[in-house]
Parts: C-alpha cells; structure tokens; sequence
C-alpha cells in the first residue's frame, strides 16, 4: 500500500543575510493511509516545517517529499490535502457556511467530489448546527475552529495537516474538540498528521506520536500509544496512557 | 460639519450595544449635537442683537434663514454645477486611484516608479495645484471635475494600497494550500479585505472633493457656489454668503452621510481582526 506520507532524508534550510539555519535535517518518516500521527517537540524543533513540506508551503533543500506516491504540488492541486492552523483564518466578512465553502469556490478542483460532507453537514458534524449565518465575530474561539476544521473537511482531503489547531483554546474546550476529532477521524477515515506541545493532547488522540528533537530539527524517536479507541477522556488516567506520557516526558527533556 | 461627523460615530457606537437602555442612549447621543447646535444659533442670535453687529459683518441666523428662502432659486441654480462637479470628480479620481492601487499591489517596479511622484504632486497645495488646471482645462467645468479628482486621488491611493497589501499572510497560506489562483486571491481575500480601508478614504474624499469643487470655482467660474462666495463677499452680501456656504456645507453632509450609510450596509464585519 503507498504510504500517505513518505519522507526520505527530507532536509530544509532556510538561508537569509544573517546565515542558514537548519530547520529539519535528514528526516526519514512513513506514515500509512488512515493513520493518525502526532509532532511532538519543544519550540524550534521544525515539527511546523514538517507539516508545511507536506502541505507544498515549503520544498526540501535536500532528500525527497511524496504525498500519496506523488509530488506534494499534485495533492495540493488535487485536493487531497487539508490544512488547519493554528488562528482559524476565517475570512471575517464571510458567513460560517461561506467559509466552510470557501475551498469548493477557489482553485482548479473546484467541484464537491462526492457530495459526501456538505458544507452544512460538515458544520453539523463539527456541531455547529443553528450557527451557518453568523460571522466570524460573532463565534466564539472554539467555534471558529470547529469552522476552519468544517472547512479543511470540506474538500474530503485524504491527508488532513493541523499545525496546533487547539494552542490558543482554553482546556475544557480543548478537550471537547480532541473528543471531536477523534470521532471526525475514525467517521472519515482520514489521515491526519498533528503538530502539538501538549504532551497529553499527543497521547489521548494520536497512534504514533514523533518525537522531534532540536538544533538542528530531526527525529528523535517514534513512539507507539498502544490504547484502544475509541478513547474516553478518562483513559488519560489510566497506568498506560501514564507511562507514555512520562516516558515522552523523558525523551523531551532530553532533547 | 464636524458636529453631524460625530453624529454617525455615535450612531456606529451604540449599534452594536444591545438591550433598549442601549438604543435610548443611541437616540441621546444622536440628538445630542443638534441641540448644542441649536443652543450655538440661540447664543449667536442674542449676542448679534445686543452688540448690534452690522449685518454685513455677521448677520444673524434669522437673516440667514430668510435669504436662504428669499434667494433659492439662486442659490439652486450655483448648487447644481458644484454638485455635478464634485461628484463626478468624486467618481473619477477614486476610480483613477483604485485602479492604480490595483496596478501597484501587481507591480512593485511601477509602485517605486510612480509613488514617489504622486506623493509630490499631493503635496502641492490644492490652491497651487487649481490654477494650473484651470490654464490647462479651461474655465469650464471640467478645470473644477479635474481638481475635485485630484483632491480625491491621494487618500484613496494611499488607503486602497494600504488596504490591499495588508492582507493577513496566514490568509495567503491557506489560499496556496486551496491552490487559488492570483485572480482568486485578488477577488476573494484582497478587494474584501481592503474594503474598510477603502471606504475611510471615501469619506474623506466625500467631502473633499465639494471643497476641491469651490476652489476651482473661486479661480474662476460664472457658476457655482465657489463662484457665488466671491461674488457675495465682494458685494458685502454677508447673508448671501454665508448662505452659500450653509449649502455648501449640507451639500458635503449629505454626500458624507450617503458614503457612511453604503459602509455600513457593506462592510458589516469588525475590521482589523484576525478571526
């Protein structure tokens, strides 16, 4: 089966006036379709740059980048990926549906694919049923980023990339919205690569969390969280979910 | 003027404070400046009668509102040229400088060529600037559309640049990851974008242009409001000026208001945020 991400000795070097900095140096990764992947690392550790090779925002200076088999330009242009920031880049003057359509109006794909998630049954799913009409301001922080999640679905991407989606989000909101996308994955079946700090939040949703280290950016180890789904908030107290996290814990405070 | 600018501000507060205590405060504040300018023509009636000002030094109010009716037709007749006038250029200079805020955002090597040549030709005083085109298009009215432009031309330029460029860059992320093309991104994020910037300059160029309107008619013109203060202050008509100028000013009010009103039905999201 053709990995939905294969990275071999990905390299990236950004170089201004001041000198080159090494964001990500020799990263070798492959993630399989339907899988759901966590970057864990301290700040400045390239697990941004990570996610934006694979979203086509940046090209390796060195080694090679496939997405689904191919270059990451074509899924780009062909919709199979999605991207979620962290802000949820709403275009203020639009509604939340028009937002969540903004995808199917831009671009050289521009039809539904199978009609499969509407607009409006994507913004249901995200549970924002009741709130298509109202603007961006009119929303509530975790509202407009169940909206920027609606949107990146919209499209049905194969690969869904989300760069701290729930950094700026108080804890219980925080906490409804892993629950959520946890549901959103296994309903989808999407493969979703997911750049967290949160040692916790990269436990409770991910398979495999990668553990990134710093100076230069480059892979640490992967770490396996074998705990069924699908997962309760309260597996975050049980012995295992624990070990993963101290043990992750360890390997941070080591980089 | 000033007083009904404040206005709109107060209106644009209180709308979007909910509950009914809100909105009677809204009404307070709107009223608010027509009483303070009602009390100022009471205060200025007494204080003309008991200095006994002569008429042709500061007429009254009252003598004021009898020539505004008395000479109407006159009055009407300078009104429709400077209207026209400021209008059109009001159209033409803020076209003109759209486009070429449109052709700088695309072309950085023509923004270096040709910015620096309108900020000079900005700072030459309007007063400067209206003699010129006047030598140049004639007496007509066409010297006066030309200056209403001109007077127009800068702000907008200036905003609409502003208005374009500042889109917010993780914006423009997202429109590569939708794999948008240029047009997509000029018609979907920038014109939206640039909307509250553009209509700051409108109002702005609202009211400048009827003052750019009179200048041009003030360096020479048969017609026209401008033409009519001239003629009124050299025949010590003082109550024929100033209610040439009471009609200048609510001509300025109303385009102002009209301007205000389409922003508020258009640009109905909070600008400046980064949702």
């Amino acid at each position: 089966m053709t990995p939905a991400v294969k990275l071999e000795g990905a390299s990236v070097r950004f170089t201004s006036e001041r000198g080159s900095v090494t964001a990500l140096e020799d990263v070798g990764i492959e993630i399989p379709p339907g899988g759901f992947w966590s970057l864990l690392g301290p700040s400045g550790c390239g697990k941004s740059t990570l996610l934006r090779l694979v979203a086509d925002l940046v090209a390796p200076t060195q080694g090679s980048v496939a997405v689904l088999g191919g270059p990451p330009a074509t899924a780009r242009v062909n919709r199979d990926l999605g991207f979620v920031f962290q802000d949820p880049t709403l275009l203020p003057w639009r509604s939340a549906l028009e937002n969540v359509r903004l995808p199917l109006e831009v671009g050289p794909q521009k039809r539904e694919r199978s009609a499969q998630w509407t607009p409006e049954g994507l913004l249901r799913l995200v549970g924002l049923a009741g709130r298509e009409d109202a603007l961006p301001h009119e929303l509530s922080g975790g509202m407009r980023q169940r909206v920027a999640i609606a949107r990146a679905l919209v499209s049905e991407p194969r690969i869904l990339l989300m760069d701290e989606p729930f950094g700026a989000l108080d804890e219980i909101t925080r906490d409804t919205l892993n629950e959520e996308l946890l549901r959103i994955w296994r309903q989808t079946g999407t493969t979703i690569l997911f750049v967290t700090h949160s040692i916790p939040e990269a436990v409770f949703l991910s398979e495999r969390v990668l553990v990134l280290a710093t100076n230069p950016g480059r892979v640490r180890e992967v770490v396996d969280c074998r705990l069924p789904y699908p997962r309760p908030l309260s597996v975050r107290e049980t012995p295992e979910f624990m070990r993963i996290a101290a043990h992750l814990r360890a390997l941070l405070q080591s980089c | 003027m000033a007083t009904v600018s404040r206005a709109a501000t107060s209106v644009e507060r209180s709308a979007g404070a909910p509950g009914a205590s809100a909105s009677t405060r809204g009404w307070r504040d709107t009223l608010l400046p027509f009483g303070a300018a009602a009390a100022l023509l009471v205060a200025w009636q007494v204080l003309a009668w008991a200095f006994s000002l002569p008429i042709y030094i500061a007429p009254t109010p009252a003598q004021i509102a009898r020539t505004l009716v008395a000479e109407l037709p006159t009055l009407l007749r300078n009104f429709a040229p400077t209207a026209i006038e400021s209008f059109v250029g009001f159209l033409l200079g803020n076209t003109f400088a759209i486009l070429m805020a449109v052709v700088f955002v695309h072309s950085k090597r023509l923004e270096a060529a040709l910015y620096p040549i309108a900020v000079f030709i900005n700072t030459i005083p309007i007063l400067a600037k209206a003699p010129i085109l006047v030598l140049i298009f004639g007496l007509g009215m066409t010297s006066k559309v030309v200056i209403a432009a001109f007077i127009c031309f800068f702000p907008t330029l200036a905003n609409m640049v502003r208005g374009l460029t500042s889109v917010n860059p993780q914006s423009l992320e997202l429109m590569r990851v939708l794999s948008a093309s240029r047009a997509e991104v000029f018609w979907k994020l920038r014109v939206p974008s640039s909307l509250p910037f553009l209509f700051s300059a409108l109002k702005i160029a609202s009211t400048t242009s009827v003052l750019g309107a009179i200048v041009g008619e003030w360096i020479g013109a048969d017609l026209g409001l401008g033409a009519l203060i001239i003629e009124a202050t050299h025949n010590f008509r003082s109550p024929l000026l100033y209610a040439t100028v009471f009609v200048a000013s609510g001509w300025a009010v109303i385009f102002f208001a009209v301007v205000s009103f389409a922003e508020r039905r258009i640009v109905t999201w909070k600008p400046g945020e980064s949702a």
